[in-house]
């Protein structure tokens, strides 16, 4: 929006019908040279240059219009922005994602699980305004992705970075809780999350999940914890990041229901099944509902000062008004 | 004011000159025709004009007799002068004002040299200044020094009232001179009724911007009279239409002054108007 | 008194080219009012139009320097802004191209600068920080966080292979650290930049004056010395140029005092111990220098009165048509 930070100054303006009746409706003595150029009682010579009156006429409209620009320029134009800033913290949510080889399976076609799970990510991360967001990738090891943030195109790139098997092959529930539980410990957030998304059993790693989650459990971060994918044999394929080999074939999987249960109970979290592309959202639907922490805002305005552009316009406009009439016109006076 | 007197001495001088060596003879001879007086009847002789045979005493005497004239005694020379801005108007050293001076200096020298009453009429919207016509060149000298005296800034060329005025006053028949540029219009009557009774004379002042407007970029010329000002740019079509306003113009002129049996002179500011008189005197002396 | 924008000068250059058409101008005029004029008026007509001509291009000419004045955003005063940031958000812009694997400051520059960050880091517990790292585009190693665990291992992690974009643009590390601070936050910002200043592209002036203009604190950080070093590939053999003769990386202190200058800021040498403590001086003095009344002050872009007279002398020109110069004129 246009505002203007001295209006004041725009009152100046009120001078342009006057300047533009000295230049165009008033005899300027000093532009013209006596030479009679009529003959009494008859007129002037009937010289008819139309293209030059209306050459003449555009030149003004230039000139004019950078005379209105810079007295615009006066009043300080500037573009407002307005700006929610957020004063109090969000809350901090780390979500802890499975990348074993199970989760290239094909249950939420076309997308495999994994595909499905980083799109809901996203989806429910570009919600968030305030909540620092932070990336755990877990396979036979876990480690920090992006720390708990709220550069979210920098969560977001990371996010679409990730790839199946780029962690081993193993899935370790254990370790993942464990390195976001230890990226959180120093959180100052009221409210500390995590979601851990996977399909399967914890068949990796030196922390049990149930120890990590008790950890968890004392320092006061809550666990939602959702289990992806069908059960039965669901086809999968997906390129080996080590060696680029392409894998494919059936998997018969499924994730562990009871630990999944324990650890969001332990935690005072919830535990979700997300088996089919309509469950994976209202999933996160109801974790956002759950997560909302009051909101205290401050709207600040932002001005960004345009004054540079009128008058560098104005300078432009005046000078073409210029150059033509004495260049292009050859104006004599 | 001195350098008026210094021109007008100038002038004096210069015109003095011309006036001794070639005007003097000339102007009687050029404003005979109207002019002359019933001088006395003798017989007639081979290469006199026939028109003047007086027929009653012809046969009376029974051989043809012929009526011979002298010139009137006293003409009066009346010079109407425009006085009005348009004037201060020329592409050279000297602008139709002082041309207009130049060539009512040579010729009321010469009339006075002749012994004839010169009077002028100044000009403009109005009867500016009206001299009584009187012997003298010292009465010369003074309507010379007032013509160069004028200051730019009347305004408007009233030839119409000039006429009528010069009709009004001058009661005997006499020459009357116009010096103008003729950037007038609306004078054929009066200038028609002046033509009846007198020996009328149009010399019109011109220069050659009259005619070229030169080749030029933007410039804005105020017309001095009118004040109204004009945005024009000497392209090639502007300085057709400028030329043929002005030919027009002139096709006026010509055409009026003829229509009303009035003799015509252009006078161009790049002229020496002496030369130009001459070369019109020897004119009319011929066609006399 | 602080010029933001001097590039703005060059524009004098065509408004005092300007002479040239006005010259022309003046002699082509002029030989054309002697032909419309007549040489009668000679004497009044060359002196009413040289003054003419002198008052209506010297207006001119005095209003284009006075806007290009304007443009320049020239401040010598400050003024009281109201100032409601809470907290501190700090993006460590760090350089690592392969100069900067220098041993000249001890253990290598990259290495005095990941020292720096951690020494900062500690000194400022409540403030947010994030790196940013460089060569010839930037990226962002680390987002803005309060995890100081994922600091300190981006922090060990600095090295000149984590990145691999040709070329050294200082710019591009500048900018990219003013993109990834998150909006809405009403933390104060402030961004450190360590490097060498050894640049080969972009326009690090310009980078850092949009640092000034957003309000984003910057404090350079100078890394190396200007005896400078040979570096090493990570055979051992020392990098040479195309002649085969040995790269010697040298600190460019001048070019980083031109962007700590053209951003606002300040210059710091990190081979000197004070540096840790002065700048976490700083950065903290930018939370608590505002003050009990939430008021700071900022450089107050002083255009307007360059502006006004730049209209007084147009309308000067204007009103110079009104004047009779003489009777013709």
């Amino acid at each position: 929006m246009l505002t203007f930070e001295s209006p004041a100054y725009l009152f100046l303006l009120v001078l342009l019908p006057v300047f533009m009746y000295l230049r165009h409706f008033s005899p300027a003595f000093s532009r013209t040279v006596r030479v009679s150029a009529a003959v009494w009682r008859k007129g002037l010579v009937p010289v008819r240059q139309r293209v030059l009156k209306f050459f003449l006429i555009l030149s003004a409209v230039f000139f004019w219009l950078g005379i209105l620009l810079m007295g615009l320029a006066l009043g300080g134009p500037a573009l407002s922005i307005h700006e929610k800033v957020h004063l109090n913290k969000g809350a901090d949510i780390v979500f802890v994602l499975d990348q074993s080889p199970s989760m290239a399976a094909r249950d939420f076609p076309p997308e495999t699980r994994l595909d499905a799970a980083v799109n809901m990510v996203r989806f429910f991360v570009s919600a968030r305004k305030n909540d620092a967001v932070g990336l755990v990738g877990f396979g036979e090891e876990a480690i920090l992705k992006v720390p708990p943030t709220t550069d979210y195109n920098s969560f977001i790139r990371r996010l679409e970075e990730s790839q199946i098997m780029e962690l081993g092959e193993g899935t370790a529930i254990g370790m993942g809780l464990a390195v976001a539980i230890l990226h959180l410990s120093e959180s100052s957030a009221d409210q500390r999350v995590i979601i851990l998304i996977t399909d399967g059993d914890n068949n990796a790693g030196e922390i049990q999940p149930l120890a990590a989650a008790s950890m968890a459990a004392q320092m006061g971060i809550r666990i939602y914890t959702i289990g992806i994918g069908n059960e039965g044999e669901i086809p999968f394929e997906f390129k080996n990041p080590v060696d680029g080999k392409i894998l494919s074939g059936v998997l018969n999987s499924r994730f562990d229901e009871e630990l999944l249960q324990e650890l969001a109970e332990v935690t005072e979290g919830s535990f979700f099944k997300a088996t089919s592309p309509g469950t994976l959202e209202s999933v996160f639907r109801s974790i956002d509902s759950l997560e909302i922490i009051e909101e205290r805002v401050r709207i600040q305005v932002k001005t960004i000062p345009l004054y540079r552009l009128f008058i560098f316009a104005a300078l432009v406009l005046i000078m073409i008004d210029l150059l033509f009439r004495k260049i292009f016109l050859r104006e004599v006076l | 004011m001195e350098e008026i007197s210094r021109k007008v001495k100038q002038l004096h001088f210069v015109s003095r000159k011309l006036v001794d060596t070639i005007f003097a003879g000339n102007y009687r001879s050029v404003f005979k025709g109207p002019g002359l007086e019933f001088d006395e009847v003798r017989e007639y002789s081979d290469g006199d004009d026939t028109r003047f045979i007086d027929w009653n005493v012809s046969s009376r005497m029974g051989t043809p007799y012929t009526k011979t004239f002298r010139e009137e005694r006293e003409v009066v020379l009346q010079v109407l002068v425009d006085t009005s801005s348009s004037l201060f108007f020329s592409s050279g050293s000297i602008n139709k004002r002082e041309l207009a001076g130049h060539i009512f200096a040579i010729i009321a020298l010469a009339a006075v040299a002749n012994n004839d009453k010169v009077g002028s009429l100044l000009f403009s919207d109005h009867v500016e200044e009206q001299i009584q016509p009187r012997k003298g060149k010292k009465h010369v000298l003074k309507q010379i020094t007032q013509i160069l005296a004028v200051k730019e800034g009347r305004k408007g060329s009233n030839l119409a009232l000039a006429c009528k005025t010069a009709a009004q006053t001058m009661k005997r028949r006499g020459i009357c001179l116009i010096l103008s540029d003729f950037r007038t219009s609306h004078y054929k009557t009066e200038l028609t009724l002046l033509a009846r009774k007198h020996d009328v004379i149009a010399i019109r002042l011109t220069d050659p911007l009259d005619r070229d407007f030169p080749a030029s970029g933007l410039v804005s010329l105020e017309d001095p009279e009118s004040g109204e000002s004009l945005n024009v740019m000497g392209t090639g079509r502007m300085r057709q239409q400028y030329r043929d306003f002005w030919e027009h113009e002139r096709y006026l002129w010509h055409r009026d002054c003829q229509a009303a049996g009035v003799d015509t002179l252009e006078i161009s500011t790049e002229d020496d108007p002496a030369v130009k008189l001459l070369h019109f005197f020897e004119r009319r002396k011929k066609k006399a | 008194m602080n010029v933001v924008y001097p590039e703005v000068f060059w524009l004098l250059i065509p408004v005092f080219l300007l002479l040239i058409p006005a010259v022309v101008n003046y002699r082509k005029g002029f030989s054309l009012l002697l032909k419309l004029a007549g040489e009668w008026r000679r004497e009044k007509t060359s002196q009413a139009y040289l003054i003419k001509s002198l008052i209506y291009w010297f207006t001119m000419i005095l209003f284009f320097v006075f806007s290009i004045l304007a443009l320049a955003g020239i401040s010598w005063s400050k003024e009281a802004v109201r100032d409601d940031s809470e907290g501190l958000d700090i993006i460590f812009a760090v350089d690592i191209s392969r100069s900067m694997t220098a041993g000249d400051v001890a253990p290598d520059r990259l290495g005095r600068a990941g020292e720096l960050i951690s020494s900062l880091s500690s000194g400022l517990k409540d403030a947010r920080m994030g790196i940013v790292i460089f060569k010839g585009g930037g990226e962002v190693l680390l987002p803005l966080t309060e995890d100081r665990y994922s600091l300190e291992a981006a922090v060990s992690s600095l090295s000149p292979f984590l990145y691999t974009v040709p070329g050294s643009d200082i710019s591009r590390g500048i900018s990219r650290a003013v993109s990834s601070f998150p909006p809405g936050t009403p933390a104060r910002k402030a961004v450190v930049l360590i490097t060498d200043g050894e640049a080969l592209e972009g326009n690090a002036r310009t980078a850092a004056r949009d640092l000034y203009l957003e309000d984003i604190k910057l404090l350079v950080v100078g890394a190396g010395t200007t005896e400078g070093s040979l570096i090493y590939n990570s055979d051992g053999t020392v990098i040479a140029d195309a002649g085969g003769q040995p790269v010697v990386t040298k600190l460019d202190i001048s070019h980083l005092l031109e962007i700590a200058e053209s951003g606002g800021g300040l210059y710091y040498d990190i081979s000197d111990v004070k540096t840790p403590g002065l700048i976490a001086e700083e950065l903290r003095s930018l939370q608590e220098g505002r003050g009990s009344e939430g008021i700071r002050l900022q450089d107050q872009m002083n255009y307007r009165a360059f502006l006004l007279i730049a209209l007084v002398c147009l309308v000067l020109n204007l009103a110079a048509s009104r004047i009779r110069w003489s009777r013709w004129y």
